[in-house]
């Protein structure tokens, strides 16, 4: 029964964070309609337009990740973590690795990025920023 | 003595708290920068460090990843992979433990939590709570920012409306210097917003843990995703865990198991665990290694050395920044004569903001400023308003300046604005040399009008409106000339003539005179080139020789004979004798 209610509220879990992760794509993919409008002032009537044919989306989701997160405040705390892993102590060295390999395939997509970077001299567009006192970030513009 | 020895037991800072102080020390080794009241423009800028530490901090020596990110989908592919390569990088070496040991913001909240009050403790509330960041993050990191992306206007979203390590740093940091008095002016209800928000972090990290981290920043959500496969950090040994619980208890973050995406590995839990089942992660597993003697006396001295050599870093780095050059202070005030230079025009040619003449708009910007952008349409207006009564000149900083021919061509292909760029002159002069002149300090954008006579009227720090330059062009117009100095200061009228050997007049020849500073204008059909400048030692020279003429010596520069005010250059023909 433990057991059933740890994997309802691994579910659960999965399910709220994933709902989280659609509303925020949601709200990229509207701010994105929303760019494409041209130049400012935009109007009610323009924006709505834009944002239409997705507007129930990012509603279900956020409603979906608000049940979730309601759900998990309400309902008790599974059994910790600690007792699924200790089961898989025995395997200690192939969970090492199930952490070695996405740990090294992530080290090569940076190192690779980076280097794309470097060659494309990116850090010149970061510098021109870094220089130069952002008004805006400070708060001061 | 054992009172004395108790309470220095009790002040003693943990390697945790050293680490943070040293890094905070580290990242703001610029202490120069607080004293002058500019930031640091090196190098070293180009680098992400890993922790909040905000760019525009008078101390700063690197970047904020943060702010880098939201720049960096306006900057082009290069800049999002090479700000992406190091943010992964962070990840994936650290995680989260950045925030907990490295981030000089995550120090500050935590030396607010030691102040004796009642704290809240972590609960269902917080938990849910610490999901905010993500929002943030996705909302204000990547999707504002990458929908202004596409606009071509670059809005850091999370560093103008949120980040209180930016109003902390860089905007207090900055104003708490006198020199930068004018900044004053350029505080409006964003700053009133942000310092709100800093003002609640701060009370707020009084009484929970953390609060900004925990909850606001997206920088520890980036990071946290990471923790899982993080070469550093701490980890639990399945095996040796009993599930008592003690670890997440003790811990004061909303931490689920050690080591998940809230963990920041400040290794609280280590202490309190009875199984010693959480441990640092270690690269490489040495099973079954029993602690010896030798080996304790090696770990001294590896502590001994790491602490040397680390703070011979810091003394290093506090050293070399304060032996770099710094900005050109001060620079020329309102009524003083603006600096004589030529600028390159980005459709050819030069330009020289000091000729006079006519009133003159010197807008400074760069193609990576949101404001500066927002506010050229503004210039453009009056720039085809008043065409042939009002230069304006858009001068893009040196930095990225490729971008700006694009921009101009793609924006204003038919505007009266002269587009040029503040490169240096001749070589090994410093870039935005003509900006640093005009009295910048970083800020961007900047606007100094100038009066018919080339004379500073006003200068305008960060975005002014069409109004303000309508009635600033207005006032000129009806023939208020610059500041006080100029109706303070006595004025005389100059001229200079050239003329060929025969003495007849050269038209169309640039000519200046310079003192302090110098003014320049062209002759007339008479050879006449006449100034209206405050009385002063003056000389005067040819600055473009006319083609087919040359100098008859070696001499360059011709003063004003005494108690006249009038000089005449001789030329002679190329190739004459």
């Amino acid at each position: 029964m433990n057991e059933t209610y740890s994997r309802f509220r691994s579910v659960l879990s999965w399910v709220t964070s994933g709902a989280f992760l659609a509303t925020g794509l949601c709200l990229i993919a509207a701010c994105l309609r929303i760019s494409r409008l041209g130049p400012h002032p935009f109007t009610p009537e323009t924006v709505r337009a834009a944002v239409r044919p997705i507007r129930f989306l990012p509603a279900v989701c956020l409603a979906l990740s608000a049940a979730g997160l309601i759900l998990d405040a309400l309902l008790p705390q599974a059994a910790p973590k600690q007792k699924r892993a200790a089961r898989r102590a025995a395997d200690q060295t192939g969970a090492r690795r199930a952490v070695l390999l996405p740990r090294l395939a992530l080290l090569g997509l940076a190192l690779a990025l980076l280097i794309l970077g470097v060659a494309g001299d990116g850090a010149a567009g970061v510098i021109a920023k870094a220089v130069n006192v952002c008004s805006e970030c400070v708060g001061l513009g | 003595m054992k009172a004395v020895k108790e309470f220095l037991g009790r002040i003693r800072p943990t390697k945790r708290r050293l680490s943070q102080l040293y890094f905070a020390l580290l990242f703001n080794a610029n202490a120069k920068g607080f004293v002058q009241g500019n930031i640091y423009r090196g190098q070293s800028k180009a680098l992400c460090v890993p922790g909040l530490n905000c760019y525009s901090c008078p101390g700063a020596i690197g970047a904020c990843p943060l702010g880098s990110l939201q720049g960096a989908f306006s900057a082009g592919r290069s800049t999002l992979f090479y700000v992406g390569g190091i943010l992964l990088l962070y990840g994936v070496l650290l995680g989260r433990t950045v925030c907990g040991w490295l981030c000089p913001f995550g120090l500050i909240q935590e030396l607010l939590h030691k102040l004796p009050t009642p704290k809240l403790r972590k609960n269902r509330v917080t938990r849910v709570l610490s999901l905010l960041k993500y929002v943030l993050l996705a909302v204000f990191v990547l999707a504002i920012p990458i929908a202004y992306a596409f606009r071509d206007e670059p809005l850091p979203a999370f560093c103008k409306y949120i980040c209180p390590a930016g109003t902390l740093e860089g905007g207090l940091g900055l104003l708490a210097n006198r020199v930068n008095e004018s900044y004053l002016s350029m505080l409006g209800p964003i700053f009133t917003w942000k310092f709100l928000l800093l003002v609640s972090v701060g009370v707020g990290s009084i009484f929970v843990f953390r609060l900004f981290c925990r909850f606001l920043c997206p920088l520890g959500a980036l990071l946290g995703l990471f923790n899982r496969v993080s070469v550093f950090g701490v980890r639990l040994e399945p095996a040796s865990c009993v599930n008592c619980g003690k670890c997440v208890a003790a811990c004061e973050l909303d931490v689920r198991t050690v080591g998940d995406r809230e963990c920041v590995s400040c290794g609280k839990c280590m202490a309190c665990c009875p199984t010693g089942a959480i441990r640092w992660k270690r690269i490489r597993e040495k099973a079954g290694r029993k602690p010896e003697a030798s080996a304790d006396r090696r770990s001294i001295v590896l502590r001994a050395v790491t602490g040397l050599l680390a703070l011979a870093v810091l003394i290093g780095a506090f050293c070399y920044y304060s032996n770099q050059e710094a900005p050109a202070a001060g620079g020329s005030e309102t009524g003083e004569l603006c600096p004589s230079v030529s600028l390159a025009l980005l459709s050819g040619g030069t330009v020289e903001p000091a000729a006079g003449g006519s009133i003159t708009l010197i807008n400074f910007w760069g193609t990576w400023c949101s404001p500066c952008k927002r506010e050229l349409p503004d210039f453009d207006r009056i720039a085809a308003e008043y065409e042939g009564r009002v230069r304006v000149i858009a001068v893009h900083t040196a930095l990225e300046a490729e971008n700006a021919q694009d921009y101009a061509a793609e924006h204003f292909p038919q505007s009266a604005i002269l587009f040029a760029v503040d490169r240096p002159s001749s070589p090994g002069a410093a870039t935005d040399a003509f900006y640093a002149a005009l009295g910048g300090r970083g800020v961007y954008p900047y606007t100094v009008v100038l009066d018919r006579n080339g004379r500073i009227y006003a200068k305008y720090l960060s975005a002014v409106d069409y109004d303000t330059l309508h009635g600033v062009v207005e006032a000129l117009l009806r023939g208020e000339e610059a500041g006080p100095s100029t109706t303070d200061a006595p004025t005389e009228h100059y001229r200079v003539r050239v003329t060929d050997e025969q003495g007849v007049p050269i038209p169309e020849v640039r000519v200046q005179i310079c003192a302090d500073a110098c003014l320049s204008a062209k002759t007339g059909a008479d050879g006449y080139a006449d100034f209206t400048a405050a009385a002063a030692d003056y000389h005067a020279a040819v600055t473009v020789m006319p083609e087919g003429y040359t100098l008859p010596t070696d001499q360059t520069e011709f003063p004003f004979a005494d108690g006249t005010r009038e000089v005449v250059i001789v030329l002679k023909r190329a190739g004459d004798g």
